[in-house]
């Protein structure tokens, strides 16, 4: 603050100590402890400050005399400061703080979350793409092995019903012959089967459930579900593939390997838990 | 008459502030010329009084600011009466004119029926 200021008599103010503008300003404010509130109402009081000043510089004064009359007429700041204190309390604004630091840290959880993986995976699904399952059906050309490949049967759309809590779909299914022009003998008669398990209890997906999976065909033969000692053409055998939207909807490609003389296929039971599915093959597992 | 800073009444200064802006929204130095030009120069509020009375009111819901860009290129602070100042003002306006009655009877030295 500054003291009395006889060499700077600009005729207002005799034996008040005068004030500077931002002096006034600062002493005004010093009681509202929460700083933003604290500086929105400096820039209020130093608008004021400004009108006042505007006013006396059209009565003709200059720039330092409008400037001393401004801060003149607007009083002794030190009661409006006592009373600016009392209105602002700083706990509201320190309120307003600390729920912006919560947020900040949910975000910050919400966020390792998400990158950890263990939660969050059907927003993973949504925004990374996890979980996206292809359903193509790929082009007949020969494999890695130099196998020939020809489609010999195209299933789309199988609705297999409710069962079991979960309601079945096979959305993609195709058999395939793969002939071995090597050595000339039986080729491999293959199916990817593409299931989907739907329920609305989406934290009991079906396929990161116990996930049991047999495999029977109509003429009564079963699929192992170990790779056979001799390769897939020495024995049925089929594999899995399962994973879940974290939104109750699940999915498995079932990859079957056919026998090659297994000529009166028909139809395959896909047994999971309790629940036996009937896939019907009739009409183009064969070429 | 002595000018007053302080309208000592039921309803006081905040009954003014809050009639004033009734009107229409209007910044703290608007507030004060406009008291002083409407009340004639009898009332003539001060900065300090102002102020922690507006921020008071703004706290307690019956008006509400918001800073916008004026005429002249300044952000000021705007403040404009909400529903709840609306019927805060006629409260104390109800009070008031029990209390001016009850004052210009007895001046006259009569009775109030």
């Amino acid at each position: 603050m500054a003291g009395l200021c006889p060499g700077r008599d600009h005729g207002i103010g005799r034996g008040v100590p005068l004030m500077t503008r931002s002096e006034w300003l600062d002493t005004a404010t010093a009681r509202v402890r929460f700083s933003r509130d604290r500086e929105r109402v400096r820039r209020e009081l130093e608008d004021h400050l400004n009108d006042r000043i505007d006013a006396a510089r059209e009565q003709g004064m200059d720039y330092p005399e409008a400037s001393a009359a401004a801060v003149e007429a607007m009083g002794d700041p030190e009661p409006l400061a006592v009373e600016l204190g009392k209105v602002h309390s700083p706990w509201l604004g320190r309120l307003w703080v600390l729920s912006r630091v919560l947020a900040v840290f949910a975000l910050l959880v919400l966020v390792l979350a998400f990158l950890s993986g263990n939660l969050w995976s059907p927003l993973r699904t949504t925004l990374l793409g996890y979980g996206v399952w292809e359903l193509e059906v790929p082009p007949e050309v020969e494999d890695i092995n130099g196998r020939t490949i020809t489609r010999t049967g195209l299933w789309e759309d199988m609705d297999l019903g409710e069962q079991g809590g979960y309601h079945w779909r096979v959305p993609l299914a195709f058999t395939q012959y793969s002939a071995n022009q090597d050595t000339g003998g039986d080729g491999i008669y293959s199916m990817e089967l593409h299931l989907t398990a739907e329920t609305a209890r989406f934290w009991e997906p079906w396929a990161d459930s116990e996930t049991v999976l047999a495999v029977e065909d109509n003429t009564g033969c079963q699929y192992s579900s170990w790779l056979p000692a001799g390769g897939t053409e020495a024995a049925p055998y089929f594999y899995a593939n399962g994973s879940s939207d974290g939104l109750g909807k699940s999915h498995a490609t079932v990859y079957i390997y056919f026998m090659p003389d297994n000529r009166d296929l028909k139809w395959l039971d896909l047994t999971i838990g309790d629940t036996v599915l009937r896939v019907d093959l009739e009409g183009g597992v064969r070429p | 008459m002595r000018k007053n800073d302080r309208a000592a009444a039921p309803g006081g200064t905040a009954m003014l502030v809050l009639a004033l802006l009734k009107s229409g929204e209007m910044y703290g130095y608007q507030i004060i010329e406009e008291l002083e030009r409407r009340s004639e120069q009898v009332f003539q509020l001060k900065e300090g009084t102002l102020y922690p009375l507006l921020h008071g009111l703004e706290k307690d819901g019956l008006v509400l600011a918001r800073d916008a860009e004026a005429p002249n290129g300044r952000v000021r602070r705007y403040y404009r009466i909400t529903s709840a100042g609306l019927r805060a003002l006629e409260e104390k306006e109800q009070e008031w004119r029990v209390y001016a009655r009850a004052v210009t009877t007895v001046l006259a030295g009569g009775c109030p029926s």
